[in-house]
């Protein structure tokens, strides 16, 4: 009577118990491994399983199945009369009321499914290792353009320092140009770097308290200088004494992509404005610029890297931003951008202010 | 001080441990990445190679101030407590092998671990498949989330949790490591546990540890299969018991 009931189930069935010895299973099984009924009982179930699956049989299967009484959709590679290894799945439940303890499975073949899924594996290790090498090029390629940018600028600073003034002004003008192509392209460089080193997670960040107005006077003096070349005010709003928690190098590197981006979109005779505010746990640093501003829509665009809204090649790969943000995030704070089109974009650095936990002094 | 081997977690020892407690100081653990352990302390390079656990029972030795250890390894976890005993011989009693294998591959013709690199192969895509195939997303997760408590409860609900990307690398690490010349080394008493029928760690393996270890002892037990302390405590405890008795009065 069980016997029919059992033959009449549309999937394997199968009985073992605790020494591995098959003492039960029905038609479905049979057929799939290709041997009769009498052929299996009092067979070791390792008999059936192919070398690998054997291992996992002893070392993840069956004491877990001792453990926790009950397995659910185990992959398991059964090996036929023939040879052939049939990858199932395999539920399994062990009883105790009765001595000696019995392990029942339901066995189902899954032969197109394996494959599907040995295929998306296999994509997704593809995917991942390209992924890897993609980055790892990223890296040594902006690694092997900084060495040589670096003797570039060294040597144009040493012939400018050996002109004297009444050199070619054609001279002048040629070297400066490769001052400033030399300098773009290292900071095109350092970004690259800097962003395949927060891919892989290979930086670091040192938060220490400090004080904002001395990371905020430094940045803006050195924009303020970009700025006058280009015609564009640059103002700050009221001083503070706020100790934030931050990195400074860090700080400065967001504040200068900020900055920097502000002149690069601003016209000339516009202005450019720096001012912070704060509460209890954060502060934040504004910078606002009178350009042309972000479409609504696109305002989360311009933090993806490799992202450059059209028409705004100023120069750049689109790395900053994202960098920045992630740099932000890091230090436990944040990098968000607020614009209306046709009147100008405020940019808004949040970083945790002095942490009693954290306080150096 | 009793090590679980690959593919669990320290309840593989809950039917062995209840007959020591009396007369002795259990210690139990998981390594890295196994049951309730703590996966954010996972560091890939330093358990790409058994150093990692070594110093692991290393440090509990030295957290918990512990002396004459009897450290009862199952599977790979013999070989880690032979390693830690030829760094520190001092802090051992004596060591208590079950089913040990100093290097699981075939080197014909003079070593036979049992295994073609095919079957590790093969065993490694199966767990793959088993863990990673269907968890890798909620495992890179847990990985690299730390601020994802939720995913960690997922994996210490199950009773025999193992951390999927771990328990791969640990597999790996396992299977090939070649700890064969190791075994001169090894100083202290040890007795070697061996099942009758184990396709894991077979015989002529358990008959190399105990000929290339200076102070062992072979028993082997009328048992098929890798886990005699889950399957059969009945027959180990009392191995166990009798060569204990015997070491604690010389």
């Amino acid at each position: 009577m069980m016997h029919s009931m059992l033959d009449q189930l549309p999937c394997g069935y199968l009985e073992f118990d605790d020494n591995g010895l098959i003492r039960q299973s029905n038609n479905r099984f049979c057929k799939i491994v290709g041997y009769s009924s009498k052929e299996l009982i009092g067979n070791h179930i390792k008999t059936l399983l192919t070398p690998g699956a054997t291992v996992f049989y002893q070392t993840h299967l069956f004491p877990m199945l001792k453990m926790e009484k009950q397995l659910n959709e185990i992959y398991l590679t059964f090996l036929s009369n023939n040879g052939e290894k049939i990858p199932v799945l395999l539920n399994a439940e062990r009883s105790t009321e009765k001595e000696p303890a019995v392990n029942r499975c339901i066995v189902v073949r899954m032969q197109r499914r394996s494959e599907y899924e040995d295929r998306i594996l296999f994509a997704k290790k593809q995917a991942e290792e390209t992924t890897e090498d993609k980055k790892k090029l990223i890296s040594m390629m902006s690694h092997e353009l900084r060495t040589p940018l670096s003797v570039i600028l060294g040597m144009v600073e040493m012939l400018s320092e050996e002109l004297d003034s009444d050199a070619n002004e054609d001279i002048i003008e040629y070297l400066k140009l490769i001052e400033t192509s030399s300098n773009n392209l290292a900071r095109l460089a350092d970004d690259i770097l800097n962003f395949a080193k927060l891919e892989t997670g290979n930086f670091s960040i040192n938060q220490e308290v400090l004080l904002l107005e001395e990371v905020l006077d430094r940045s803006f003096l050195i924009a303020k200088h970009e700025a006058k070349n280009k015609d564009i005010e640059c103002t700050r709003g009221k001083k503070s004494e706020l100790k934030v928690f931050a990195d400074p190098d860090r700080l400065q590197q967001i504040l200068m992509n900020l900055l920097t981006n502000a002149i690069k979109f601003t016209e000339s005779g516009d202005t450019i404005e720096l001012f912070t505010d704060h509460d209890e746990q954060f502060v934040r640093i504004h910078v606002k610029d009178s350009g042309v501003g972000i479409p609504i829509n696109k305002t989360e665009l311009i933090f993806q890297p490799f992202k450059q809204l059209n028409g705004t090649n100023a120069g750049g790969v689109g790395l900053g931003l994202s960098i920045s943000r992630k740099l932000s995030r890091e230090m436990g704070g944040d990098l968000t951008v607020r614009s209306t089109p046709g009147d100008g974009t405020i940019f808004t650095l949040q970083l945790p202010l002095k942490d009693e936990n954290n306080a150096i002094s | 001080m009793f090590a679980h081997g690959f593919g669990c977690d320290q309840n593989m020892w809950r039917f062995i441990t209840p007959d020591f407690e009396q007369n002795f100081r259990i210690i139990l653990f998981d390594y890295v990445g196994s049951g309730n352990s703590d996966i954010s302390a996972y560091r890939s390079n330093r358990y790409n190679s058994l150093d990692g656990y070594v110093q692991d029972v290393l440090d509990i030795i030295e957290a918990l101030d512990l002396k004459d250890v009897i450290f009862v390894g199952h599977s790979v976890s013999s070989i880690i407590g032979a390693l830690a005993s030829i760094k520190k011989p001092h802090c051992f009693k004596s060591l208590l092998m079950i089913g040990p294998s100093p290097f699981y591959l075939n080197e014909p013709p003079e070593y036979h671990g049992g295994f073609e690199p095919e079957v590790i192969n093969e065993l490694l895509d199966l767990m793959k498949k088993n863990y990673i195939g269907w968890a890798n997303v909620m495992a890179s997760q847990i990985m690299q989330n730390e601020d994802a408590p939720e995913l960690n409860r997922e994996l210490e609900e199950s009773f025999c949790s193992t951390d999927p990307v771990i328990v791969h690398e640990f597999a790996k690490v396992t299977f090939f490591s070649d700890n064969r010349d190791d075994l001169p080394l090894i100083k202290v008493p040890t007795l070697i546990i061996q099942c009758e029928d184990d396709s894991i760690a077979p015989k002529n393996v358990g008959k190399y540890m105990q000929s290339n270890i200076n102070r062992s002892t072979y028993k082997s037990i009328p048992v098929n299969g890798h886990c005699p302390h889950l399957t059969h405590p009945e027959k180990v405890i009392p191995v166990i018991d009798n060569y204990l008795r015997k070491l604690l009065k010389e």
